[in-house]
């Protein structure tokens, strides 16, 4: 997990997409204990509060939830929710960036689609 | 709980005026930061939130309480800043020893682990040390009184970036384990404000405004693109500076665009960034807003 500083995004926006990032990466695992927020203070050095809205957004998600009104967890099915949240971000507005850059750099889109069919490739080699 | 209550306080020092109908209040246990320009009666406010000075007309209470001559208010208060001074032979050890006599809710321990921390021996007189030193002991006094109300006034002062660093981390740390009402006035607000739950912006004495600290990241945005697409695009804007360069413009405006705009301004090239909560509280206390455009080369 890191934040930016001097991103448009704000800290606890930043610190749930950190924790998602984690558990997409399987650095948490569904039910296992996620970051407290003094964890996060620490680490990061924000305030506790702001630590705490970004866990609390994640809460009000279903991503993660609060067990025995302790710990927080990772919820079952969080990895799944976060990539469906995340595939409607991709194409709203990812794609929408790169067609915008493109058409700066004057790349056409059967340019794009070639490199697309490339990457593809190399994947799968 | 409300901890300070401030109704239009008024602070006059013969004709002038340090602090004028500043009003605002504070919950309990949140870090704010007390942010100002020089002068703008950021030390007044927090001596006579200390007991230190009488205002002279308005209110101010603590925890409901007036806070003037009142010993039972006052001993829950840490105020620490650069000017503290003690007897000339006072050594450390004696100082913090005072400290547990005086402050009704001091660590003593926490205060020696600290000493040890910032490799300040007990045997060293106050009046001798360094400036860096001294503002590291004043740390040390305004943590370990661990009082629900603690006042500080630029704790940083005379600290190299590595030990401010430090600084900033023992009071995340100790706050956690020991929530309490923390106020901390400083110009290093780059560095500060992520330490924040919330920001009072005081103005020639008295309150600009006062927000969370979320609310004041967001608040402002720069905007960098053509000078035909955004000159135009500002006029009905809140814009709190431009800059015209060629046949490009850095505006920073207030952020409140719409889905629409924000769409528009980036497909038009427009790179937009965020403002510092720094620069946003400089362009909220300049006494020339809407300055006007001036052009480069």
């Amino acid at each position: 997990m890191k934040i930016e500083l001097n991103s448009l995004k704000p800290i606890y926006i930043q610190i749930a997409e950190g924790i998602e990032d984690d558990i997409l990466n399987g650095i948490l695992a569904e039910e296992e204990q996620a970051y407290s927020q003094y964890q996060i203070a620490r680490l990061f050095n924000v305030n506790p509060a702001t630590a705490a809205k970004g866990i609390n957004l994640l809460v009000a998600e279903g991503i993660l939830y609060k067990k025995r009104g302790l710990s927080m967890h990772v919820s079952i099915g969080a990895k799944e929710m976060i990539q469906e949240k995340k595939k409607k971000v991709f194409f709203s507005s990812l794609l929408r960036d790169l067609f915008l850059e493109a058409k700066k750099l004057n790349i056409t889109k059967d340019e794009i689609k070639k490199m697309i069919d490339e990457l593809g490739k190399e994947e799968q080699e | 709980m409300n901890v300070i209550e401030c109704r239009k306080l008024s602070k006059q020092f013969g004709s002038k005026t340090a602090l004028k109908e500043l009003s605002f209040t504070v919950n309990d246990n949140k870090i704010i930061g007390f942010i100002g320009r020089n002068g703008a009666g950021k030390t007044t406010f927090l001596k006579t939130c200390a007991g230190f000075l009488k205002p002279t007309s308005g209110e101010l209470t603590l925890w409901g309480e007036k806070v003037f001559d009142n010993l039972n208010v006052i001993s829950n208060i840490t105020f620490i800043d650069e000017e503290i001074q003690y007897e000339k032979e006072w050594e450390l050890g004696k100082i913090l020893m005072l400290g547990s006599l005086y402050y009704k809710h001091w660590d003593h321990v926490y205060a020696q682990k600290l000493l040890k921390h910032f490799e300040l021996n007990e045997k060293l007189k106050y009046s001798k040390l360094s400036r860096g030193m001294k503002t590291q002991f004043n740390i040390i006094m305004g943590l370990a009184s661990r009082s629900p109300l603690t006042l500080m006034d630029e704790p940083t002062l005379g600290l190299d970036a590595a030990v401010r660093k430090e600084f900033y981390s023992i009071l995340l740390k100790d706050y956690a384990e020991n929530p309490r009402t923390i106020l901390i006035s400083s110009h290093l607000l780059s560095e500060l404000e992520n330490l924040l739950e919330e920001i009072v912006l005081i103005h020639e004495g008295s309150a600009v405004l006062h927000k969370p600290i979320e609310e004041m990241q967001e608040y402002g945005i720069y905007l960098n693109g053509k000078k035909e697409i955004l000159l135009p695009f500002i006029e009905k804007k809140e814009v709190f500076s431009t800059e015209v360069l060629g046949n490009s413009v850095i505006a920073g405006i207030k952020n409140d665009l719409s889905q629409n705009e924000f769409s528009y301004l980036k497909e038009n090239n427009t790179d937009i960034s965020k403002i510092s909560v720094q620069d946003i509280c400089i362009y909220l206390t300049k006494s020339d807003r809407g300055e006007v455009l001036h052009e480069i080369g």
